[in-house]
């Protein structure tokens, strides 16, 4: 096994090990579910019969990169760096025989794997819950969700690369994580405050997913947006990196 | 001498302008090196230096001949380290912590694991939280970290800090029970020297950023005296002809 494979395995089985992970993962089941009963009974209860269920995926999925994946990242990124500057167990991977640039490799591919593992739990789950719940799941309308889930992969991996840029900067986690968490509420303010200059924040693109379903979207402007969503992650990546191998434990 | 750690001129300077100056310094294999010196004297840097945790202005640093950083990941293959602190993950049992550090030497075999917990008398708390953990079972947990990878050379930082009499005897032996028969070398960094002083055939002493005294034991040290009275006369000379340059250069 090279260095990088385990230090990556290594990487995951912390996070693994923490106890919000395990309670994250199990929103992202537990809240489609809930999601779908809330549904049910508010058709029910007030006849509305146009089939709010359907769109149970993409309610999900709207909930889920807005607010509790982006949150839940934002500690994952600060536990996996700031955490470890912390209690000083970084030094418990940087004296094994494994480079800087791949101890730091390892933490980004598993946070990278806690955005696909998320994602494609509360697709599942959002989509068993809406046939369990009487809503008929079409093929044009798995197809989409599978595209919406698969879509968003990318802008929840920019956030997650801002967080882990924003992380190496402290020795303290709430510090840490009261920096990310501003920034992004900043972020998502933007908007509403400077509208042509939200085009440039890469928290902008959470709900990017939005535009790859129903094809009304020219396939011109999807690619300008996912070479600008790669280039953050490759800025954020390069500029992480770069404080990693510069810092001194 | 086959030299397995070799220091050449090494120097790192912090912003605060303390740091270690052209220090140079050599372990040949199996033997069991005294780092010593006063707190602040600059051990640990020169540990996290050979290491890699702190990158050198300038000097260069071979583990069993590859540069460290250029070829760290050989270089430490054969490497275990404890520095400054007995780190442990509070959130994981003293099992599941080797298996993480297991992970980074392929061909260790699984029964190694239950081996080092054994070594350091930690089989009894394996499945326990380290979080759990007295002071002297973290270290106790470090030195197994540092044991696991069959090393050929084990760093040691101040590795009976926080322990009581016993844990600090029961460090001594270990040590030198796998010096002995493993040919383990290791290097130990203290400001205790009564702790360590009985097991070293080699010693560096450092003051201020630098390597005042080293080499071999028995050269340095003369017949009938004591590892503790060289190093107070060592560190006392150093002091008095820092103090007299400084009155010299008041008189002028």
């Amino acid at each position: 096994m090279g260095s990088l494979t385990a230090s990556w395995l290594n990487e995951m089985e912390k996070l693994w090990m923490r106890r919000r992970t395990k309670a994250f993962l199990l929103s992202t089941v537990l809240l489609p579910a809930l999601g779908a009963a809330a549904l049910s009974s508010l058709q029910s209860g007030t006849a509305i019969g146009f089939g709010l269920g359907s769109d149970l995926p993409m309610l999900m999925l709207g909930l889920f990169t807005t607010l509790l994946l982006p949150l839940f990242l934002f500690m994952a990124a600060v536990d996996s760096f700031t955490g470890e500057f912390a209690s000083r167990t970084i030094k418990l991977v940087l004296t094994r025989p494994i480079s800087r640039s791949k101890a730091f490799a390892s933490k980004v591919l598993a946070l990278a794997v806690l955005i696909a593992v998320s994602l494609g739990a509360v697709w599942l789950a959002s989509a068993a819950a809406e046939l369990l719940s009487g809503g008929g799941l079409t093929g044009s309308g798995l197809i989409d969700g599978v595209v919406a889930y698969a879509s968003a992969f990318l802008p929840m991996l920019a956030v997650a690369l801002m967080s882990v840029l924003l992380a190496q900067r402290f020795h303290n986690s709430a510090g840490a994580l009261g920096l990310i968490v501003l920034v992004y509420v900043l972020a998502k303010l933007l908007p509403f405050l400077f509208p042509s200059a939200a085009v440039w924040s890469v928290y902008s693109y959470t709900n990017w997913y939005s535009l790859w379903i129903g094809g009304g979207v020219p396939s011109g402007k999807l690619l300008n947006t996912t070479l600008l969503l790669f280039s953050y992650c490759v800025m954020a990546y390069m500029g992480g990196l770069m404080q990693f191998e510069r810092k001194r434990f | 001498m086959e030299a397995i750690l070799e220091a050449k001129e090494v120097s790192k300077r912090f912003r605060n302008g303390r740091g270690i100056r052209n220090v140079s310094f050599e372990i040949g294999r199996g033997e069991i090196a005294g780092l010593f010196g006063p707190n602040g004297a600059g051990k640990t840097t020169l540990l996290k230096l050979i290491t890699g945790l702190i990158r050198p202005d300038r000097g260069t640093i071979r583990l069993f001949g590859c540069d460290i950083p250029e070829r760290f990941e050989q270089g430490m293959s054969r490497v275990g380290a404890v520095i400054e602190t007995a780190d442990v993950y509070e959130y994981m049992s003293a099992y599941d912590q080797m298996k993480l550090a297991a992970r980074f030497y392929p061909g260790l075999p699984k029964s190694r694991i239950d081996q080092v917990l054994e070594q350091v008398g930690l089989t009894p708390y394996r499945g326990e939280k380290a979080g759990h953990y007295s002071l002297g079972m973290k270290m106790r947990l470090a030195l197994a970290g540092a044991l696991l990878p069959e090393p050929q050379l084990v760093l040691l930082d101040e590795p009976t800090n926080g322990l009581d009499i016993e844990g600090i005897r029961d460090v001594r032996l270990t040590i030198e029970r796998l010096a002995a028969e493993e040919g383990i070398s290791f290097l130990i960094s203290s400001h205790m020297i009564d702790d360590m002083g009985k097991l070293i055939d080699r010693l560096g002493i450092m003051r201020r950023g630098e390597m005042i005294r080293q080499g071999l034991r028995r050269d340095l040290v003369p017949a009938g005296v004591t590892l503790e009275a060289y190093y107070l006369s060592q560190i006392r000379q150093t002091k008095g002809a820092e103090d007299d340059g400084q009155l010299d250069g008041e008189l002028a």
